[in-house]
């Protein structure tokens, strides 16, 4: 981008200005000085070819009168030494005329060459004074063009801050509106944004939560009283019932139960590293982080749950065909976890490593 | 010119493809009057302006912005706004009361303001025959036979009248006539007041606050009481002497509340009643999904739009199938 001043001339205009005109100055001034050596020049040949005219003429002349002084000699010998007198004085004469002659005529030559040089200098010296002037006056402008760029300058200077000045204020005018209409009428959106729904409407949700977990323990305790004041009745009846039934055949029985075989049900656990064997045994609810809880339910068993037991039941787990459990199995498993974990009898950690053992695939039932 | 400027007011009377924004500084303070009433007006962009009314048959694509007050006067038309609104001052919805038209209580299609997005306003919002396909948050709140599928989060009194809300949390709250819930989200720091309307011809209804996914199959999002062929079951209702429970709670964050510590509240929640949870399921779902589509359909690819769209319809009913062809425009 080009400095410009208020003016309207830039430097680069101006620099180009005073080159051109230094250029045309020098062209002139070489063009005068080629002129006047031109002046010179003919000058020096006209007065050479002035004189070798003269010469010549003058050769001319002698040898006519030497001719003729030949030619009558012969015819003149009489007046032989009044003639040479005469000759000698005419020549005599005649050479002083030619001295004079060429005396005047390079006197002549002398101040017609110095009038002429003379007019060239004064016009040289005019031509001079006039490229003094002009150049006089280049520079005065060239001073005054200076004076007047800088002045422009410092207005310019002062004309771009108002610029600045204006621009900075309208900036900030634009940005403090911009700010506004952010702050005062984007606001009641962003406002409305700056809270999820989600933690708007947490208390009711949370109220849900709470008033569930107090009505599913309100319908657990009205489960219980359910089960103590109806069903343990009825079951109580069973046991009287097998009670009354065994106090008659008590005596019968024990004489039958000597040669009975009985069955025990367990459940034997096999990892290839461990073995576990349960039997007889009651789960419980769990508490604080217990997987699992588990109770002795009858001693009368403790006996299968004992290191023969493991012992006999490891060696004969190699000796019985395995294979991985079917869909169905799977499925019943889970849902028996499940509802395990429901009745809260294993924890929901447990639960969890449990679907994820099944889901491994890693399972394996013994085949009878 | 579709945009004129008429004394110092600014008067859209035409369609504009773009947006109606001021283009000077004087213009700022210019109120803007975009008037269908002659023909229809769209807007393809969003609006701005000191102060808005809109007249008539008007919709507006982008979003509308207010320095000051805005009212929505539609008349017989219907003023349609895709992208919500925010104003700083007021939002009314002006009706001639000498004029009674059709209102949501007769059909979704009486709806003479559908605002797609959210309504956040700096002080009061008065909407009737209003369907909101989003929520509103504001200083007071009166609504009036209108349908907000979000919820209402206002910092000093909502009023609710014949109306049906998605929620709502607020300093009061009043439920005047027959009005539905579609969601049991609520609280307020007062107890909630149960309050007869007495409607434009002179029937008075008494206040009865109904669960929505309890009477959402064909009978509509409204709560028709009133009308006599109109029957609710019993579990359907929500009783203020038990679904209404005071809790003691911290200030909710959405609300400018300035209460230090715990706060004692009033809660709405069905948390103890026995219900078929896959129903509630359902509902909640279905509601859902149709907010979702609703406000993502214009984003969805061409292609697949229609699909989008069909799949969300498929378990909506009547009226919520209406008000999602509506907002996404294939009705």
């Amino acid at each position: 981008m080009s400095t410009q001043g208020p003016s309207g001339i830039s430097y680069a205009e101006l620099n180009s200005a005073i080159s051109s005109l230094r250029s045309e100055m020098r062209g002139e001034i070489n063009s005068v000085r080629n002129e006047m050596r031109g002046e010179i020049r003919d000058l020096r040949r006209w007065v050479e070819s002035e004189i070798q005219r003269l010469e010549d003429e003058m050769r001319e002349v002698g040898e006519m009168i030497v001719s003729a002084i030949n030619k009558q000699t012969v015819a003149v010998v009489g007046g032989v030494a009044a003639t040479t007198a005469m000759l000698e004085r005419t020549k005599q004469q005649m050479e002083e005329d030619f001295q004079a002659t060429r005396g005047r005529i390079e006197v002549q030559t002398e101040s017609t060459l110095q009038i002429e040089v003379g007019k060239k200098v004064a016009d040289a010296t005019g031509l001079k004074g006039k490229l003094e002037a002009f150049f006089q006056d280049i520079r005065t402008r060239y001073d005054r063009s200076l004076v007047g760029v800088g002045l422009n300058y410092e207005l310019y200077n002062q004309n771009f801050q108002k610029i600045t000045d204006d621009y900075q204020s309208k900036l900030r005018t634009i940005g403090e509106h911009i700010f506004r209409i952010k702050l005062e009428d984007i606001a009641p959106a962003v406002k409305a944004a700056r809270v999820p729904y989600e933690d708007a409407h947490s208390l009711p949700i949370e109220m849900d939560l709470k008033r569930l977990s107090a009505r599913s323990a309100n319908l657990d305790e009205t489960l219980n009283l359910l089960k103590t004041s109806r069903l343990d009745e009825v079951i109580h009846s069973l046991d009287a019932l097998d009670h009354t039934l065994k106090a008659y055949t008590d005596a019968g029985l024990a004489q039958r139960r000597s040669n009975d075989t009985l069955c025990v049900q367990g459940l034997a656990i096999s990892s290839g590293k461990d073995l576990t064997v349960l039997s007889g045994h009651a789960a419980l609810r769990v508490q604080g982080d217990q997987p699992v809880s588990l109770q002795v339910a009858d001693d009368s068993l403790a006996a299968f749950n004992g290191s023969a037991a493991k012992q006999r039941i490891a060696q004969q787990v190699p000796q019985h065909s395995h294979r991985a459990p079917t869909p169905d199995e799977v499925v019943r498993l889970s849902k028996a976890a499940d509802s395990l974990g429901k009745k809260n009898l294993i924890s929901a950690d447990a639960l969890a490593l449990f679907e994820d053992f099944l889901g491994s695939g890693k399972l394996s039932v013994l085949e009878k | 010119m579709a945009v004129q400027q008429q004394g110092s007011n600014v008067v859209v009377n035409r369609s504009v493809a773009g947006s109606v924004f001021p283009t000077s500084e004087r213009e700022l303070v210019f109120p803007v009057l975009i008037d269908g009433s002659e023909q229809a007006v769209l807007i393809g962009g969003s609006v701005y302006g000191r102060s808005l009314e809109l007249r008539g048959d008007v919709r507006v694509q982008g979003p509308v912005v207010s320095r000051g007050d805005t009212v929505l006067n539609p008349g017989t038309h219907r003023i349609q706004l895709d992208s919500g609104i925010t104003i700083n001052g007021s939002l009314n919805c002006r009706y001639d009361p000498l004029q009674p038209l059709p209102s949501l209580q007769d059909g979704m299609d009486a709806a003479r303001v559908i605002v797609k997005g959210d309504i956040a306003v700096n002080q009061g919002v008065y909407l009737r025959n209003a369907i909101v396909f989003g929520s509103i948050r504001a200083t007071h709140c009166v609504l009036e036979n209108s349908l907000v599928l979000g919820t209402c989060l206002v910092d000093e009194s909502l009023k609710v009248r014949m109306s049906t809300i998605g929620g709502y949390a607020s300093r009061d709250v009043t439920f005047e006539g027959h009005c539905v819930m579609l969601h049991s989200l609520g609280e307020s720091l007062n107890a909630p007041v149960f309050a007869p309307m007495e409607t434009a011809p002179g029937s008075v209804h008494d206040a009865d606050v109904r669960y929505y996914p309890a009477i959402r199959h064909g009978r509509g999002l409204m709560n028709r009481l009133q009308q006599p062929d109109v029957k609710y079951p019993a579990y359907a209702r929500l009783y203020p002497q038990t679904d209404w429970v005071r809790a003691t709670t911290l200030a909710n964050p959405a609300l400018d509340e300035e209460h230090q510590g715990q706060v004692q509240k009033w809660v709405l929640s069905i948390g103890g009643r026995i219900s078929d949870i896959s129903k509630i399921s359902e509902a909640v779902n279905s509601l859902t999904q149709m907010l979702k589509c609703g406000f993502e359909f214009e984003h969805y690819a061409p292609a697949i739009r229609r699909q989008q769209l069909d799949k969300a319809l498929a378990p909506l009913t009547d009226e919520e199938r209406w008000i999602l062809q509506t907002v996404c425009h294939t009705a």
